[in-house]
């Protein structure tokens, strides 16, 4: 009987023109899983070339506030000093690594992530400084005034290298551990300020940022505070209670 | 059918079945990594990334399919081998989701001083505000109500929590759904630059409840006399075949047509459900559409050694029309079928 023929029943051997069906739908199952994996597997979105696992080695300055980072003294690369911010190995701050080092000229030595102008020195430990001489002179931080500046919080690890994309709010929950952790948070800009499009960010007494700072990071913002630059970075001494969402 | 318990009863169907799953879900995945890792430019997805991305995506996508099944099935039966082995295709989805989550887990939770489970849970606490919501809490509500479906799926567990309760656990898969739309409308679908997730998301939400719709409109409501429903002209059913009585109570009918005699039962199969009414006469047996079940017309009782009832319903002939009463009988209870005039003819 033809009727019976066209019904499947699955512990019966198929029937020639169901399996026929089956196969049809098979093949375009295949065939619209592979093509979803195409369209979904592209992404638009352009966050520029990082690297991350070069050696490297600074000596300069060692500063722990609001963030522990080392600049370095000026020279032909780096005019205005070179300043780059400090990480642990994971999302590990490095503020008791090199706590003893306050305000002395260190060699610090780790594995650089760097995104565009944005670059980090990942050490391992406290056996990965070392006290260098001769001792070179603190650069004093240069006031640039009062702003107001739009951008989105991330953390600095992950937003110069350590993950891709590293920002947005698929990334909040991670951003917000590692900022927990004591990695410095960083706004990444809407438009370039002073020529950077990153701000190390801190609390407008020059200390590391609240808590508080949790329920703003990934989110569009716009933050009012002093900005100074201290080498070649700047860093945004952030008024918080007149932080805003938009 | 079977009557006893065994981890998967194979048999050729499902074999075929379980490996074009599984070559479905293997090419889905390495073309996302391939389109992905962008060759010759700059990705902006790490490793990692990607994987959670091509994981988390194809378990939505099959989320979706495994609901959409359902109603294509009852719209054309041609999709009906799709549905024998759903089940397979529910586990296969909560793996796939599992392994998106242990992507999460090992790469935005791992790496600190905190318990990985823990920075999930505590990370992002901003409850009270839309933009920034903990998105994770969808995701991860979800996947529990998936583990507990893959862990239940089997026929034991049916037999143990009987037909009604675990068909409606498993109707939470709806509630799975939901929050994996949630999930990702409060997080993908967030990301500052269009991306073609944020054009499939809806639609394939937006399909499965259409699919959804077209499908519940298939049963229209049939008038009544003196507390019996006016089903029509003995001849609207096809021998061997069914049509489907919709009573109070969201319960329905399926009056079978078996060698010129008419006989009514459940339309809902003892085993999961299962729409009777869409299935035929096999070697005399009503037969479900969706694992084989049988039942015999006249009683609602499987064929031996099988044990699975049903409700049968009474029938009568008024003026050429064919009457059912919406009242059941108990389940196996015998009626004698209806002879219609047109059989003998």
């Amino acid at each position: 009987m033809r009727d019976q023929d066209t019904f499947f029943v699955g512990y019966l051997p198929a029937p020639p023109d169901v399996r026929r069906h089956a196969m049809l739908a098979g093949l375009i199952l295949l065939t619209g899983f592979v093509l979803a994996a195409l369209t979904l597997g592209r992404s638009p979105l352009d966050i520029g070339a990082s690297s991350y696992g070069d050696e490297l080695a600074i000596t300069g300055v060692y500063s722990a506030r609001p963030y522990p980072i080392v600049v370095a003294a000026p020279d032909t690369a780096h005019p205005r000093g070179r300043s780059i911010m400090l990480g642990g190995e994971g999302k590990v701050g490095a503020q008791e690594f090199g706590a003893a080092f306050d305000g002395r000229t260190v060699t610090a030595k780790g594995v650089l992530v760097k995104r565009g102008q944005l670059d980090m020195l990942l050490v391992g430990g406290a056996d990965q400084f070392a006290a260098a001489s001769p001792a070179q002179q603190q650069l004093v931080a240069t006031p640039l005034g009062r702003w107001r500046i739009s951008g989105e919080i991330c953390d600095g690890k992950c937003a110069s290298g350590g993950m891709r994309p590293g920002i947005g709010l698929a990334h909040r929950a991670c951003a917000n551990l590692c900022i927990s952790t004591g990695l410095p948070p960083v706004l990444v800009t809407n438009a370039p300020v002073e020529g950077s499009a990153y701000l190390l960010l801190a609390n407008v007494d020059g200390g590391a940022a609240p808590a508080a700072i949790a329920d703003l990071v990934a989110l569009p913002v716009t933050l009012e505070g002093e900005l100074e630059r201290r080498g070649d970075l700047l860093i945004f001494r952030v008024d918080w209670s007149k932080a805003r969402t938009s | 059918m079977s009557v006893r318990y065994t981890p998967v009863g194979w048999n050729a169907n499902k074999v075929v079945y379980d490996a074009l799953l599984a070559a479905v879900i293997v090419a889905y995945v390495l073309v996302f990594i391939w389109a992905a890792e962008r060759p010759g430019g700059a990705p902006p997805y790490d490793d990692a990334t990607i994987r959670m991305r091509a994981f988390g995506s194809c378990a939505f996508v099959m989320l979706s399919l495994v609901l959409a099944i359902g109603p294509l099935a009852r719209l054309d039966r041609r999709f009906l081998p799709l549905l024998y082995n759903r089940r397979h295709f529910g586990v296969a989805t909560c793996v796939v989701a599992l392994t998106h989550a242990s992507y999460v887990i090992g790469w935005y939770f791992s790496f600190s001083a905190h318990d990985p489970y823990a920075a999930l849970l505590s990370s992002n606490t901003s409850y009270a505000r839309l933009g920034g919501f903990p998105f994770e809490i969808f995701g991860l509500a979800a996947l529990i109500i998936l583990l507990a479906l893959a862990v239940t799926s089997h026929d034991f567990w049916l037999s143990f929590m009987t037909a009604p309760v675990w068909k409606a656990l498993h109707m939470s898969v709806y509630a799975a759904y939901t929050l994996v739309v949630a999930h990702v409308a409060f997080g993908a679908l967030l990301a500052p630059v269009l991306q073609p997730l944020q054009i499939v998301v809806p639609a394939c939400a937006l399909g499965v409840v259409l699919l959804h719709v077209l499908a519940a409109r298939q049963e229209p409501a049939l008038p009544e006399w003196q507390g019996w429903i006016v089903v029509g002209a003995a001849n609207r059913i096809a021998e061997g075949r069914a049509i489907v009585v919709p009573i109070e109570g969201g319960e329905s009918v399926a009056i079978f047509r078996h060698e010129g005699r008419l006989s009514a039962i459940a339309n809902a199969c003892a085993h999961q459900n299962g729409p009777l009414g869409e299935g035929r006469i096999v070697d005399g047996c009503i037969t479900c559409p969706w694992h084989g079940f049988q039942y015999r017309p006249e009683d609602g009782c499987s064929p031996p050694p099988f044990t699975e009832k049903v409700a049968t319903y009474n029938l009568r002939l008024e003026n050429g029309a064919v009457l059912l009463d919406p009242r059941p009988n108990a389940r196996g209870q015998r009626v004698e079928p209806l002879i219609v005039e047109e059989a003998r003819a």
